[in-house]
């Protein structure tokens, strides 16, 4: 489990994080998600290590990260901005890492490099960008890591090559209960890939939940009467967004479905839907509700 | 260990550097085994072919190797470049932070794959060159040289490298890197230098050679001292073999790579493609640039008063500032608010002009009185091969209290004259000194040795050559060991001639012997000598020992015999070509000669017959049969040119014959009824 707890980290007076916390349990996809500039990719050098942080403290099972090799062995950051070794071939990546990563899987290599089917005696440097982040995602996944880190790592891949990407990190959560981060700053990339997200904005986790929850805590209601009514009707219900056109109400409630339907119908109304939202809609009244512009976050 | 080392990482790294370390071994053992390699293509000593050796000796030492030196001073911070260049690179900065090793381990595994790469080179050098060499004919191959050299070699590659690590593990950019590495490792030093340098300037009795003060001079700079011994070619490698000189810049490298360590594990991988992390480093850089103008300045004024060129080189500094800060922030603000900052270079030069004459002062103050010396000895010069007499006299301790008196005596008018300020000197006038200095090591009772220039009205040279000490050993005669003799008339002729020297001098009378020693230690290269490199109490020389017909009569004949011997041949066939040549063949005939009165004649005529006259009239087979006839020491030198219409039938003949007073009187009649005039 990686803790974070009141983490800030700076550059030259500028706060790239502040006094951010948060807890990351095992064995989940942690999506992160934020605009440009939130400090997700900071975070994520922060948790693989390669920054120290200002203030506070960041562990993984209970043991600070930063120059720890016990805890780095089984920490792997795969970043926005790929390297490799100059005029590597995967083959040779995978002795870099194999040299580097005590857990490193050859027989797991060749399998997911014949999967990706990737040249593994190619010149890095020759493949396309997809290729490079392909061949990342093997060389990560083969260094048998418990931890795992992608940075926008769905950036530059094909929609086919995506889902395949996003199967194998699946199977190797489901297989080896990797817990894996991954950013991103399209809140759409990450609704169908991670148990729990968190919503960066200017340094600090403005909003963070498990997506079935998050999923099924806010739903949207449609209801009619054949008698005049105000907001005042639903008192007792949790209400983040309200609108009324003549005698329907529509709005966004908190709180368990089936006692706010059971709550609705003994009042009879002539009309009762409750409709689904997405993630987005869920993001946007949760934000709104905190006091802030979804749209200034993320759009 | 774990946490220090990895294997893996370190093997890693070797092959990181393979194709640098490949192409350094290549360049590096080409660049080395040109030497041995040319001395074996002309099967003959390569270094001084005119030279014949009575020991197998090709004078091997360290600057021999000065390529293979020069080549790793390069090469070793390119290894570290090559290593760990990814520090300038964010991502791959990045991407090595996040390797699950202590970042002292990472440091440590890499720089001893750099390390590993340099002294592989180095050793594959050595051997290649220690097998090329056996080779080499007359060549003693020494394997303490080759020790020396190598630990020398070595200890300049940690040192080069470590001043690089640091500079990169400080800095983000690729320029950064190389200026701060110029920066560190030139700035230090020359601080130390400055000091050095204006400290002898402004105290002209300073000798280095017993003082701890010559740490500062530049030939305690390993690197340049190495290359400027070779380019100067001086032949030795001096502080080489020093092994505390060496040690110290072992120590010195190792601390390098010890901080660069320290400063790698502090390092934020942000600080890829900075060039200055952090302000500290910012002044840093801003007062190395600056510190060379200030100190040049105050040097200006310590060794030659000049204000104006000390002002010039302070506004120098000053604009240096302005453009070092505006070119690398682009704001005029910014110039204006590191304003402040000059005055610490400022501070400093001050400082350094304080340090300077505080330790003049203290040194004068420190001279030892005269019951307290022991002996003296006179120094030679180390920059240039003495001869032989200089050598001896640098090799005893003179005791006699009648040379110690005036050695104290000189130290005395030394410090009054170095004291005295520049009207004083000028109202003294300067007969109180003479220009010309000596240097004197003294032994004091308590052990200690102390080295001093001196002035003096009298001769120091003199005093301790007449010492009855010195006077003992003279007359005891050239008791050193030849290791070669400039060729003349072959290895073997001039043996003889040495050994004929010898034992003439061994015949004569003590009082002879005065009068030989002073004879042929005149410069007087016209007359026939030996010219000889040896060896006298451990010390090299070189010297020219003149033949005289009086003092050293078997030598002297031995030495006409080979001559006109040697030359005869050659000068036959020019007489018998110029026989047969007719007037109207000649277009242009030219005689250039040498006397030994320091003339030369010119004969510049149409009219070859007069040549063609002297060389009749010139009795050469008599020199051999009657040596008697040659009178001391005239020897004449002659250069002939005649071109005929047929270009092949022009004569060229450059010839040094040494001639009977009677035959140079035949040349001067001869060259004087052709109308010829002496030049000076």
């Amino acid at each position: 489990m990686i803790i974070v707890n009141n983490i800030t980290m700076e550059f030259e007076g500028f706060a790239a994080l502040k006094d951010m916390s948060c807890t990351i349990p095992d064995g989940v996809i942690y999506g992160l998600v934020g605009s440009n500039g939130a400090g997700k990719s900071t975070f994520l050098r922060l948790l693989s290590g390669v920054y120290r942080p200002k203030r506070g403290e960041i562990t993984a099972d209970g043991q600070p990260i930063y120059d720890n090799p016990a805890v780095k062995k089984d920490i792997l950051y795969v970043p926005d901005e790929l390297y490799f070794l100059p005029q590597a071939s995967m083959k040779t990546m995978a002795k870099f890492y194999a040299a580097a990563y005590e857990n490193f899987s050859r027989e797991r290599f060749d399998r997911l490099t014949q999967t990706f089917g990737l040249d593994p005696n190619a010149n890095i440097n020759t493949f396309s960008k997809g290729m490079k982040r392909q061949a990342a995602t093997v060389l990560a996944l083969s260094a048998m890591p418990k931890y795992l880190f992608f940075d926008e790592t769905f950036d530059g891949l094909d929609p086919v090559m995506r889902n395949l990407v996003k199967q194998v990190i699946y199977d190797d959560v489901i297989e080896r209960k990797t817990t894996t981060i991954i950013t991103s700053h399209s809140l759409r990339e990450l609704e169908d890939t991670c148990d729990q997200l968190a919503l960066l904005h200017k340094g600090g986790i403005v909003f963070e939940s498990d997506i079935q929850s998050l999923k099924t805590a806010l739903f949207k209601i449609q209801v009619a009467f054949d008698s005049t009514f105000d907001r005042t009707k639903f008192d007792g219900i949790q209400i983040l967004d309200y609108n009324q056109m003549g005698s329907v109400a529509t709005f966004i409630a908190r709180g368990d479905r089936e006692e706010t339907v059971a709550k609705l119908r003994a009042e009879q109304p002539i009309i009762l839907d409750v409709l689904p939202l997405n993630l987005e809609e869920v993001f946007v009244y949760e934000m709104e509700a905190l006091g802030y512009a979804f749209k200034d976050i993320l759009m | 260990m774990k946490n220090l080392f990895s294997a893996k990482l370190y093997w890693q790294g070797l092959r990181k550097l393979r194709v640098a370390g490949i192409a350094m071994a290549v360049v590096i053992i080409v660049m080395n085994a040109w030497f041995p390699l040319e001395c074996i293509i002309n099967q003959s000593p390569g270094f001084r072919p005119d030279f014949a050796d009575y020991h197998p000796i090709i004078s091997i030492d360290e600057t021999t190797f000065a390529p293979l030196g020069i080549a790793v001073m390069l090469f070793a911070p390119l290894l570290v470049y090559q290593m760990f260049s990814y520090l300038n690179e964010r991502k791959a900065s990045d991407f090595y932070h996040a390797l699950p090793q202590k970042r002292r381990c990472v440091y440590i595994s890499f720089t001893s794959a750099v390390l590993t790469w340099i002294v592989a080179v180095l050793c594959a050098t050595s051997i290649v060159n220690t097998i090329l060499w056996t080779f080499v004919p007359d060549c003693e191959l020494s394997f303490r040289v080759i020790a020396v050299t190598f630990a020398g070699f070595l200890t300049l590659a940690l040192v080069t490298a470590g001043f690089m690590a640091l500079a990169m593990t400080l800095t983000g950019t690729a320029v950064a890197n190389v200026l701060v590495f110029i920066l560190f490792s030139l700035f230090i030093r020359a601080c130390g230098i400055f000091f050095f340098y204006g400290f002898s300037q402004v105290t002209p009795m300073f000798d280095p050679t017993n003082s701890w003060l010559k740490f500062f001079d530049a030939d305690f700079f390993l690197p340049i001292g190495l290359i400027v011994r070779f380019l100067d070619g001086k032949g030795n490698a001096g502080e080489y073999e020093n092994t505390w000189f060496l040690l110290y810049w072992f120590t010195v490298g190792i601390a390098l790579l010890a901080v660069s360590c320290v400063t790698y594990c502090r390092r934020r991988s942000e600080s890829a493609t900075k060039s200055a992390p952090n302000r500290i480093m910012q002044n840093i850089y801003r007062i190395g640039v600056t510190f060379p103008f200030l100190m040049t300045g105050a040097y200006i004024l310590l060794a030659e008063g000049d204000f104006y060129l000390c002002l010039i080189s302070m506004l120098a500094a000053l604009l240096v500032w302005i453009l070092f800060e505006l070119l690398t922030t682009k704001k005029m603000g910014n110039v204006i608010r590191s304003l402040p900052v000059l005055l610490i270079p400022a501070v400093l030069t001050g400082g350094y002009v304080a340090s300077v004459y505080l330790a003049r002062n203290v040194f004068y103050a420190s001279t030892p009185e005269r019951e307290e010396i022991a002996s003296a000895r006179l120094e030679r010069a180390e920059d240039t091969l003495a001869g032989w007499e200089h050598t001896l006299l640098a090799t005893v301790e003179i005791t006699e209290a009648e040379v110690l008196d005036y050695v104290y005596h000189a130290i005395e008018q030394t410090k009054t004259y170095d004291l005295m300020s520049w009207q004083e000197k000028k109202d003294s006038g300067l007969a109180l000194v003479s220009r010309y200095s000596e240097t004197v090591t003294l032994t004091l009772n308590s052990g200690k040795r102390v080295t001093y220039r001196l002035r003096s009205p009298y001769v120091l040279y003199d005093i301790f050559k007449n010492s009855a000490q010195i006077h003992e050993i003279l007359l005891s005669g050239p008791d050193f060991e030849i290791q070669s003799v400039r060729m003349q008339f072959g290895a073997e002729a001039d043996r003889r001639i040495w050994e004929a020297i010898k034992e003439d001098f061994d015949a004569l009378s003590d009082e002879q012997k005065s009068a030989y020693l002073q004879y042929a230690q005149n410069d007087k290269v016209n007359a026939p000598h030996l010219t000889v490199y040896g060896v006298y109490g451990g010390q090299r020389f070189f010297d020219h020992f003149n033949l005289h017909l009086e003092y050293t009569p078997n030598a002297y004949r031995l030495y006409a015999q080979f001559d006109i011997g040697e030359r005869l041949p050659e000068l036959r066939d020019a007489a018998d070509r110029i026989a047969e040549l007719r007037q109207e063949d000649v277009t242009h005939a030219y005689m250039l000669a040498d006397d030994v009165y320091g003339y030369t004649w010119q004969i510049k005529t149409e009219n070859f017959r007069v040549i063609r006259e002297f060389l009749q009239k010139l009795d050469i087979d008599s020199h051999l049969a009657d040596c008697e006839k040659i009178d001391k020491g005239e020897i004449y030198r002659f250069v002939l040119q005649i071109d005929t219409k047929d270009e092949k039938n022009g004569i060229y003949l450059q010839i040094e014959l040494t001639l009977s007073r009677e035959d140079f009187s035949t040349y001067r009649e001869v060259v004087s009824n052709a109308g010829a005039m002496p030049i000076s």
